[in-house]
């Protein structure tokens, strides 16, 4: 669904952003693309929605090289930008200049969306607050049902029962068509959402493993003496204790720790490389 | 259905129908603005006793037509000078073919018909004012001055201008208007620089001075020595030619401009 090959890109001449990074994302899931402040997260899901173009390499999306935007590629493709633009108008006239554009949009999914977010149907837009915005436009994107879908942290600006209701309405969303890709810090936003990991680091995808396989693989676990855990790969202390991962090597089941794993994935690279290679 | 990405009618339609229902607002306040302008200019210009005729309101006619045409013209594409309005705009299921065109047709041929209409609703007002001053309408001298007067490269002038602007509002997304008439003149000027360099290398000795020429037009030549018998003498390029020139600045200057527009519009990052 997603070809990135041999990617280059830098804003500033001597200061490259990618270098060579390679990427393929498949349709029937959900990926959490995570990495530090100014890895490039942003960058990456712009290069695929055609905002962006390669200095070197290709980006290729639904068969279609995204740089040159065209209306077969735009019309399965919605991008939820981390800020976002929404015409002065009501949610009723921004439905009927909008979604003629999605061949696919469900109009009853996205009065039911907006059901769900609790927003008022008759309130115009420019009297909505930032974070019922960010409602509707998730809203207008899952009931677009374009193919690819990407995010760029689209849980900023939402409040606590929104996050959940957020979870709920994208592990719906999903089907085997579909690709969802989101960008985000905030990895506890988005605990039991994601099936699997990408990360950027130093100009290239460093990590990139279903959720599955990185529970087949390692273990996560809370113990109160580090010295007791064996070989341990990472671990971060707390005042409850010290959460850390280890090799699974008993083939145990335990739940993802994102960030963890997120920062051991940071902090020892060749290791954790070696684990899944 | 195989999608055409390069322009669908139906899909043109309703771009330009969302781009109207976004910016309707905006588009009624300008032409009531437009209006009440026109009016308040042409009672100003009127204010000799009314003895105004219709050939007299024109040249605040074409000064408004080419000040707010140009104007409305900068405008075109200040989505991308934001960055949210940007990746909106550019990532919306058009073709870039058409939302040129949409904008394209809205800042000439949706200014010009509008930018008409509230100069005329202007202009009967003010009628009505001088008949009600002085029991008689307007001297309308229009047909005359059609006549006499070459007006139409006014509308062609402006056509060139507009295409100026549109591409100098698609490079600058703020502050175009003011950017492109600085550096409209630059531009210009260069031009004017470069043909004194090809002057000087085709003309040496015989030109009058390096700045007696006009490009696309001529050059003023002497024959003498510089005294009292020297003749001047200013040399017009040929008929042919200067057909092609008048050719070029009527029909191909704008579209020109408008490709360079397009171009730099499908190239455009955010």
């Amino acid at each position: 669904m997603i070809s990135i090959q041999n990617l280059s890109f830098s804003y500033r001449k001597n200061k490259p952003l990618f270098e060579h990074l390679n990427l393929q994302l498949e349709a029937g899931h959900i990926y959490g693309l995570l990495g530090k402040n100014g890895a490039g997260k942003s960058s990456l899901l712009k290069h695929i929605a055609g905002l962006l173009f390669p200095d070197a390499g290709h980006c290729k999306v639904l068969g279609y090289e995204s740089r040159y935007r065209q209306p077969a590629f735009l019309q399965n493709l919605f991008m939820v930008p981390e800020e976002f633009y929404l015409p002065q108008v009501s949610i009723k006239s921004y439905l009927s200049t909008y979604a003629p554009f999605y061949p696919l949009f469900d109009k009853k999914a996205f009065y039911n969306y907006l059901e769900e977010f609790q927003i008022p149907t008759d309130q115009r837009l420019t009297d909505m607050s930032y974070g019922q915005k960010k409602k509707v436009l998730i809203s207008f994107a899952l009931a677009a049902n374009t193919k690819m879908l990407i995010m760029d942290e689209p849980t900023n600006g939402l409040d606590i029962p929104s996050k959940s209701q957020f979870r709920k309405v994208i592990a719906a969303a999903v089907n085997d068509d579909k690709c969802i890709v989101i960008s985000t810090h905030q990895v506890r936003d988005l605990d039991n959402l994601i099936d699997s990991i990408v990360i950027i680091d130093n100009h290239k995808i460093i990590f990139r493993e279903s959720v599955e396989t990185v529970t087949d693989k390692l273990l996560f676990r809370n113990v109160s003496n580090i010295a007791d855990a064996g070989n341990v790969l990472f671990s971060d202390s707390s005042i409850r204790g010290h959460a850390i991962i280890t090799e699974n090597e008993g083939a145990e089941h335990s739940r993802i720790d994102m960030e963890l794993l997120f920062n051991a994935v940071l902090d020892k690279p060749e290791r954790i490389t070696k684990i899944f290679n | 259905m195989q999608t055409n990405n390069i322009f669908s009618a139906v899909r043109f339609g309703l771009y330009m129908r969302k781009h109207l229902l976004d910016n309707y607002r905006m588009y009624g306040m300008s032409v009531i603005v437009l209006a009440v302008l026109s009016l308040v200019i042409l009672l100003i210009s009127s204010t000799d006793n009314f003895s105004v005729t219709t050939s007299g309101i024109l040249p605040v006619f074409f000064i408004g037509m080419y000040i707010t045409g140009l104007i409305f013209t900068s405008l075109s594409f200040r989505e991308l000078g934001s960055k949210q309005q940007g990746i909106d705009y550019l990532l919306f299921p058009a073709s870039h073919l058409e939302k040129f065109v949409t904008t394209l047709l809205i800042t000439t041929i949706g200014f010009l018909v509008i930018y008409h209409l509230a100069f005329y609703c202007s202009y009967q007002i003010l009628d009505f004012i001088y008949y009600t001053k002085r029991n008689a309408h307007i001297h309308n001298d229009l047909a005359h001055y059609m006549r006499e007067t070459p007006w139409e490269y006014i509308y062609f002038g402006w056509f060139a201008a507009q295409g100026f602007m549109l591409l100098g509002a698609i490079y600058f997304q703020r502050y175009s208007f003011i950017k492109v008439i600085f550096l409209l003149p630059i531009f210009l000027f260069l031009l004017y620089l470069f043909n004194s360099v090809f002057a000087i290398i085709f003309f040496g000795g015989k030109l009058h001075a390096w700045y007696t020429h006009a490009p696309f037009v001529g050059v003023q030549v002497m024959t003498g020595n510089g005294d009292e018998n020297t003749i001047f003498d200013f040399l017009i390029i040929p008929e042919k030619l200067q057909h092609i020139f008048l050719f070029m600045f009527k029909y191909l200057l704008p579209p020109i401009l408008w490709t360079l527009a397009f171009a730099r519009l499908r190239d455009k990052e955010i």
